[in-house]
């Protein structure tokens, strides 16, 4: 056995000790009148600040959420059970705040930036306080580069550009996870050094999980990182179990690390997920601080509470580095209700949506979105040019088939021309399903709906459709590789390009084989 | 209403009255005895706040205690007190009129709180010394408490000044389990 020194140890002492001062603390404190349901009022703190974090007893921290005129309002972040009437209560003279850095990649915390994963402590870069004011007019530019999320379906219908805000709304299981984990992963392909040399800038992720079960999230993480995605992501849980006012402040603190990335001229996606649970949560505290109901019994200031969050997602003008701060909220409906309070709150907030509809999910259109009623209004100017070129009959073919189809359950002798719309469109759709995890590149994505829209699958039995995709894709590959990485490069589908890609798409439809 | 907007109420005008008569180090007096002799008998306490005893017998209970020891304005306080059903409340406006008299003397409550006895000369330097800190004149309280270690505190309204061998240590202990990277959870 190794012998301890006893003059080592008070070395190591020596050291941990150096830069101890023992000065008088000099702190404003308050008494606790009342506590219960996770709020307490405090006497005293006479110079707190609103948002402030306070100190109370056995560890527990509080925010400072209302000023009366004889007690404090704080919410606490731990368990009221440790508190008692009477305790002392500390002003920590900070503002409610979040550690950043670059460490916090790949981590899971909480939303005070307390390690969850069990992987020692993080060492954070500085404080930046949860509730920043979003930037103005002055420092934004509009929206211009590609956010790509892997789903044909929205990075070629439903375009999101980095800065923007877009909406996934739809009721439970509908896949509205599976759609911003897909995004996440896909951002795997700005980490690679081939993407730098293109010059496509990393984006760094932030997933935010609100009153989710912890299962959920694990099972979310373990997913990031069998994919790989998690050197780049943070997570941020405030589970289900935990106070509502952790839940309440997840997103403000997921929003202030992507603030951090985009200060600094980088890229970054914030998920929230979802916000529905936030506004809940939210209520909750401001029925227990008596804060006046509203429709539905949240209180006046829930359109606040979510635009003010949304609001600081931003693309940064040149001169403050061009960076990007991306968000998705989720929302989520109950059966289908859109016009219930929250959700159109936040699709007014928001650049757009993303419905999803169980209908699509159960018939196997997979992810399940409506692309019919789901909209950009501003992530157009971001898609690259190629992407462009073939979206364009892809949405024309699509909403073609979507009137016809109606009536064409009616009647049974239909006409050429319409029989041959019937049959695109069926195949587009079958084309746009994918599966979960699957992000595909956005080269690989021009290729696969330039083939289905194009034609060259109209006379392919519906059952083929998606073998047809991912062999003509190894086919070209394996054979015309330089295709793919010109699209990559010059991201436009120049005549060159065009003919090179019906020359193959020629080549590869001879030699397939329809399955029987 | 709440208390202490109530006790704010009387305080002040207790204040403003004592101020136009220029009686308002007297009244002041006559609060301390008041408040000292309320806190003294739990007697006292449990009949007031009684709601069976009625205000007559109060008012001529209080009087029989008082009288003599304390001045008119005073004492016609009181009595208003008791008319309007306060009586609950006179600890609590004693205290706001304490410190609405402090506030207007320029003059704050300070409490020290020290492991040991503080000789003489320490109290002195420390009262100059919080003189200079607070730039007003201050009344200091004194009491022990020997779980500090060592050292004291001086509590000056919501404002504490800590430099007790307990939180010392406290703070050593937390610098030295961030330097471990223990895991928080």
């Amino acid at each position: 056995m190794a012998e301890v020194r006893p003059d080592e140890i008070s070395a190591i002492l020596r050291q941990q000790l150096s830069g101890f001062d023992n000065e008088t603390e000099i702190y404003d404190v308050g008494t606790v009148l009342q506590v219960g349901d996770g709020i307490a009022r405090v006497y005293g703190l006479s110079k707190v600040m609103v948002s402030e974090l306070v100190e109370f007893p056995n560890n527990v921290m509080g925010m400072v959420l209302n000023l009366d005129e004889d007690s404090v309002g704080c919410v606490l972040f731990g368990e009221s059970q440790l508190i008692k009437e009477g305790d002392t209560v500390k002003r920590t003279k900070r503002l409610a705040s979040f550690p950043v850095g670059n460490d916090l990649l790949g981590r899971v915390v909480n939303p005070l930036g307390e390690p969850l994963d069990g992987k020692g402590t993080i060492k954070h870069e500085k404080f930046m306080p949860i509730e920043r004011k979003a930037l103005g007019v002055v420092a934004r530019q509009s929206v211009s580069e590609p956010l790509q999320t892997g789903l044909t379906s929205v990075d070629a219908m439903i375009p999101i550009g980095r800065g923007q805000r877009e909406l996934i709304i739809g009721d439970r299981q509908t896949g509205k996870t599976a759609v911003a984990i897909d995004a996440i992963i896909n951002q795997k392909n700005t980490h690679t050094a081939e993407a730098k040399a293109i010059g496509i800038e990393p984006v760094f992720c932030v997933y935010v999980a609100i009153g989710q079960k912890d299962s959920t999230v694990a099972q979310v993480v373990a997913k990031l990182e069998e994919s790989g995605a998690m050197e780049f992501t943070t997570v941020v849980n405030a589970s289900a179990s935990s106070p509502a006012p952790l839940q309440y402040i997840a997103p403000y603190a997921g929003a202030t690390l992507g603030e951090y990335f985009r200060d600094k001229g980088e890229h970054a996606l914030v998920v929230y997920d979802d916000l529905s649970k936030q506004a809940v949560a939210y209520r909750e505290l401001s029925l227990l601080l008596r804060r006046p109901p509203g429709r539905e019994a949240y209180p006046g200031d829930i359109f606040y509470l979510h635009s003010r969050l949304l609001e600081r997602a931003s693309k940064l003008n040149d001169s403050l580095g061009g960076g990007s701060l991306t968000a998705l909220p989720i929302i989520e409906t109950q059966q289908g209700d859109v016009s219930a309070y929250i959700p159109t709150n936040v699709i007014s907030i928001t650049d757009g949506q993303i419905y999803l509809e169980p209908n699509l999910f159960n018939s196997g259109v997979r992810p399940a979105i409506n692309v019919g009623i789901s909209v950009s209004r501003v992530g157009g100017s971001a898609q690259i040019k190629a992407m462009k070129k073939v979206a364009g009959s892809l949405k024309l073919d699509l909403a073609l088939y979507r009137e016809l189809a109606a009536f064409a359950k009616f009647g049974s002798d239909l006409d050429k021309a319409t029989q041959r719309t019937l049959a695109r469109g069926a195949r587009l759709v079958e084309l746009l399903k994918q599966g979960q995890y699957q992000p595909i590149p956005v080269e690989k994505q021009v290729v696969s709906v330039f083939a289905g829209t194009k034609g060259y699958m109209d006379e392919l039995p519906i059952d083929d459709i998606k073998r047809f995709e991912s062999e003509f894709i190894e086919y070209v590959e394996l054979k015309y590789s330089d295709l793919l990485s010109t699209i990559k490069k010059e991201k436009e589908l120049s005549d060159s390009t065009i003919e090179s890609l019906q020359k193959a798409i020629e080549e590869f439809v001879g030699k397939f084989k329809v399955s029987d | 209403m709440s208390s202490y907007n109530i006790a704010t109420r009387y305080a002040n005008a207790l204040m403003q009255l004592a101020t136009e008569k220029e009686i308002l180090e007297q009244v002041s007096n006559d609060m301390e005895i008041i408040y000292d002799g309320i806190s003294s008998s739990k007697e006292l306490r449990t009949i007031l706040k009684s709601p069976v005893i009625k205000t007559d017998k109060k008012q001529s209970i209080l009087t029989k205690i008082f009288d003599n020891k304390i001045s008119d304005v005073s004492s016609e306080f009181i009595q208003f007190i008791l008319k309007k059903n306060r009586e609950e409340l006179i600890h609590e406006i004693i205290k706001r009129f304490r410190e609405l008299y402090n506030l207007k003397i320029n003059r704050v409550e300070a409490e020290v709180i020290s492991s040991i006895e503080l000789t003489e000369q320490q109290k002195k330097e420390l009262h100059s010394s919080l003189i200079a800190y607070t730039q007003k004149e201050v009344l200091l309280n004194f009491s022990l408490d020997e779980s500090l270690i060592g050292g004291f505190i001086v509590k000056i309204n919501d404002t504490v000044l800590d430099s007790s061998v307990k939180q010392q240590l406290g703070k050593l202990r937390k610098k030295l389990f961030e330097q471990q990277h223990l895991v928080v959870n």
